[in-house]
């Protein structure tokens, strides 16, 4: 048996009333803090854990900072090409009006005005800046993207491309290159947007035109050889219709445009000359030339020549073509050049049916026309960078909710270790001073009675 | 059988009753004091004696008083006491310790504002505002780090002075325990038992392994022999002294062990491993020197790091980024030492966000370089990132304090049970006195009545003779 003492019995009961009254100061702890872990050792994992998240949810609330921050940008430039795509489009009503016959070079060249009004308002939305920062001038931001010099407009930024963090392992860019958006650099089928707003004011104003013709025909093989064209072949040569078409076999109209996007019709006659041969003129009106007589033709080019394969295709070596200019003209439009890389044959045919056109693709650049196919293009590529911006915002905007939906878990994982259900918390609480109150009055109880008591 | 004899025998009885009401006082009184051990008078029947041709008892005989202690149970308080000193000496000094690791704010958030406004600077690298921003924060992570270094190096000075403290006390121990020794041998050289000196001694014994964990052999005279690890503490009324006169090369004190008389004199650092002062010597080498160590590392690494990505870049106005942080050139007291380099400091133009010199001001990409740094992991951070790296300190930090904790608490239990079976053995219970007391007292009133009958029956004799 145990012999308890007098004073191990008051040290036991100090001790045991010390560690219950040790318990209940750590429940106090955790109820006041409202914390469970008030100290690194009180749980070191948890507490490691705590300080991870809260890194963590650290570097979400920068991912949203980053997001937040790209959305000027992107909502920006946006703005910004919406504007310039409806510059370009009322630029190509403009053109589309000025196209038409009916007006007169004094109505194109005040439209020309417009166009210049247009292409400043393009200017400055290319220069459109977020806070002090140029939108579209790569790294160089701290100055205007594009400069109007003697040469038109030049870009002046550096295409840097301006990455933001969404997530530990994604970038977003955030900024269009200037050079891709309004000079089409290094874009498939890319349009200069400043160049062909130019190049539309200047051909209002009257410039020259240049024209494009491929001409595919088939000539009926079963043709008899004949002699070739009647009148000397020499430009500027004028006959009556009948004197050039008398020995043409085949012939056709092609309309092509002046400089005020006027047209005019250049007529082109086939003769067989051998077996696999054909000679060309091309003609046009003679009223359309200053001095020329209503009625006629008038020989615009030097006469050429179709070489065929005996298979029927063309054989483009043994042809020949020749540069010519329509020049002269009574509407005093300037004139008009058709170069010989610029006009072609190809895909001709030699086969025994009926004369016919295959196809004709013409392009006149300069010519009103031509500057509307310009500012399609323009606006096609406008679009398709506001389309690149638009799915821009969307991934901001993914990337944000995903970063929210982060954040909303990592604070309640962090909420779940160290924050204290106040409930259980407060019942441990009470549980423990019941426990403490109980010792005491045990203890109490305990030491009082000695053998003192009960002997007198 | 005479009366006279009769007169001696109450005599004799009624002395060995008043020593045993002495003795019994004597526990009474000590019933509180810490180490006594209750005392018993050993009462032997007096050798019996012929009379009248009957051999016939002569009452009773007092042999000695004598203390009542289990060897056992002491030499387990002695080591056991040698183990509390270590763990709580190690207990305390971390759970002060852990207070430079608050579980928010602190280095951590610290670090994780600096990257945040790089980050911001990323996003605006031609701003003042981030700029001056990156410069106030990477300030206050160096101020963070400043700080928790100097918590956890102005323990480590703690824990050095109490070494100090701790081996005073040591010193005053050792010649009381030789004096003691002394005054016990010469006790017992004249036959008697010097109970109190042997309770004195076993106190400070207990003392003393509690600082040292000495170990104490009692030798066949009664003296004990302190020793630790080999090392010669008290032999009979000769002492060592030790003293913390010397520094190591960490400008921390070491203990010079002077062997009695003073022949010998070394460094006794290493050998002293237990007790209070081995708990003080290794957590104030190893644990805490430790953590300074990680501390120092981490900051360089950042420094370091920092500056290598940040002469990557340029500046606002162009030019190559140079230091960004004002370069440490040893690992040790680095985390004391963390600064923005004062060009950078007073103009912050000079931080370099740019990864060329021609494409500021929007180039941001040396900034999202520096970022990234956030997330790269160091081999010099045994391939943890810097974050990580320190949340690896913390988790030792609480995982140290928490098995030093749990050891103490473990460690102070087994004391107290070894204390409550030493106290079930020596210490002494009143209730127990007072039935001693009572029974002594009877006694010593029946040897009363036995005088007064013996002399009764002399005033019977004397009437006899005068009537």
């Amino acid at each position: 048996m145990m012999r308890v003492t007098s004073q191990s019995l008051s040290t036991q009961v100090a001790d045991s009333l010390q560690q219950a009254y040790q318990r209940l100061a750590q429940a106090q702890e955790i109820v006041t803090s409202g914390q469970k872990i008030n100290h690194l050792s009180d749980d070191p994992v948890s507490a490691t854990q705590v300080l991870g998240l809260r890194t963590i949810e650290d570097s979400l609330a920068r991912y949203k900072r980053n997001i937040d921050n790209s959305q000027p940008f992107l909502e920006q430039a946006d703005t910004a090409l919406s504007n310039v795509s409806d510059a370009l489009n009322q630029a190509k009503q403009i053109a589309l009006q000025m196209a038409n016959g009916t007006y007169t070079a004094v109505d194109r060249q005040s439209s020309a005005a417009q166009v210049q009004q247009i292409l400043q308002q393009v200017l400055s939305e290319s220069n459109t800046t977020v806070g002090n920062r140029f939108l579209f001038g790569g790294f160089l931001n701290g100055s205007p993207a594009f400069v109007q010099g003697a040469n038109g407009v030049s870009y002046q930024g550096d295409n840097g491309q301006i990455f933001i963090q969404t997530n530990p392992n994604n970038s977003l860019p955030i900024n269009l290159l200037g050079n891709q958006v309004f000079q089409g650099a290094g874009v498939p089928g890319g349009v200069g947007i400043f160049g062909a707003l130019q190049d539309l004011e200047s051909t209002l104003q009257g410039g020259s035109a240049v024209n494009s013709v491929n001409l595919a025909v088939n000539l009926d093989a079963a043709l008899a050889t004949g002699t070739g064209f009647s009148p000397t072949d020499a430009v500027g040569t004028e006959a009556t219709p009948a004197t050039f078409t008398g020995e043409a076999n085949f012939s056709t109209t092609v309309a092509v445009f002046d400089s005020s996007g006027q047209a005019h019709d250049l007529t082109f006659l086939f003769a067989k000359t051998s077996a696999t041969t054909f000679k060309y003129r091309v003609v046009a009106n003679s009223n359309e030339i200053i001095g020329g007589t209503a009625g006629d033709f008038y020989q615009v080019a030097p006469e050429g020549t179709l070489a065929f394969n005996p298979d029927g295709t063309l054989n483009a070596g043994a042809s020949t073509t020749t540069d010519f200019t329509l020049a002269g003209l009574k509407d005093g439009a300037a004139d008009i050049t058709i170069s010989a890389a610029n006009l072609s044959f190809n895909g001709s045919t030699q086969l025994s049916q009926p004369a016919a056109v295959l196809s004709l693709t013409q392009t006149n650049t300069n010519g009103i026309q031509a500057q509307i196919g310009q500012l399609d293009a323009g606006l096609d590529q406008i679009s398709k960078f506001r389309a690149e911006v638009g799915a821009r915002l969307n991934s901001a905007q993914a990337a944000s909710d995903a970063v929210v939906t982060l954040q909303d878990h990592a604070t309640a994982q962090r909420s779940n270790l160290e924050d204290v259900d106040i409930l259980s918390a407060y019942s441990d609480f009470t549980r423990l001073q019941q426990a403490f109150q109980a010792a005491l009055q045990s203890s109490a109880q305990i030491i009082q009675p000695t053998l003192l008591d009960f002997l007198q | 059988m005479s009366i006279t004899s009769t007169l001696s025998l109450a005599g004799e009885a009624l002395k060995a009753q008043q020593l045993a009401l002495q003795t019994t006082g004597q526990n009474l009184a000590n019933v509180a004091t810490p180490g006594y051990s209750r005392q018993s008078v050993d009462f032997v029947t007096a050798p019996p004696a012929f009379e009248n041709g009957v051999l016939l008892g002569q009452g009773v005989k007092v042999d000695g008083v004598q203390r009542i202690v289990d060897q056992f149970s002491e030499a387990q308080l002695l080591s056991l006491n040698g183990n509390v000193g270590y763990t709580n000496a190690q207990s305390q000094a971390l759970t002060s310790v852990q207070d430079a690791f608050p579980t928010s704010g602190g280095i951590n958030d610290a670090l994780s504002a600096f990257f945040g406004a790089l980050s911001d600077l990323a996003n605006n690298p031609s701003g003042t505002a981030e700029r001056v921003s990156v410069v106030g924060k990477a300030n206050a992570l160096g101020q963070s780090l400043a700080q928790t270094r100097q918590i956890v190096a102005s323990e480590q000075q703690n824990l050095d002075q109490n070494l100090s403290g701790a081996v005073q006390q040591v010193n005053t121990l050792l010649s009381q325990v030789a004096s003691l020794n002394q005054q016990i041998l010469s006790s017992q050289g004249q036959g008697q038992s010097p109970n109190d000196a042997l309770d004195q001694r076993q106190t400070l014994l207990q003392q003393l392994t509690k600082l040292t964990g000495a170990t104490a052999r009692q030798n066949a005279d009664g003296e004990v022999t302190v020793s630790i690890g080999g090392l010669l503490l008290v032999g009979g009324n000769r002492f060592a002294s030790l003293d913390t006169d010397n520094v190591n090369a960490a400008g921390l004190h070491t203990v010079t062990y002077q062997s009695p008389g003073g022949g010998v004199s070394f460094d006794a650092t290493a050998l002293l491993s237990q007790g209070t002062i081995g708990g003080i010597l290794n957590t104030r080498d190893n644990q805490v020197q430790g953590m300074l160590d990680h501390l120092d590392q981490l900051a360089k690494t950042l420094v370091d790091q920092v500056n290598a990505q940040h002469a990557l870049g340029f500046d606002l106005t162009g030019a190559a980024g140079g230091n960004f942080f004002a370069p440490i050139a040893t690992a040790a007291g680095a985390a004391g030492n963390v600064q923005v380099n004062g060009a950078i400091a007073t103009d912050p133009r000079g931080i370099a966000a740019a990864a060329t010199a021609d494409t500021v001001p929007g180039d941001n990409r040396n900034a999202l370089a520096l970022v990234n740094l956030q997330s790269t992991t160091f081999p010099a951070l045994g391939g943890l990132t810097l974050q990580d790296s320190f949340l690896s300190l913390v988790g030792d930090v609480g995982s140290q304090v928490q098995n030093a904790q749990t050891q103490s608490d473990f460690q102070q239990q087994l004391l107290t049970q070894a204390q409550a079976r030493r106290d079930s053995v020596s210490g002494v219970n009143t209730d127990e006195e007072m039935i001693k007391l009572i029974e002594f007292q009877r006694a010593f009133e029946s040897s009363a009545l036995l005088i007064r009958t013996a002399d009764q029956m002399y005033q019977s004799l004397v009437d006899m003779v005068q009537s």
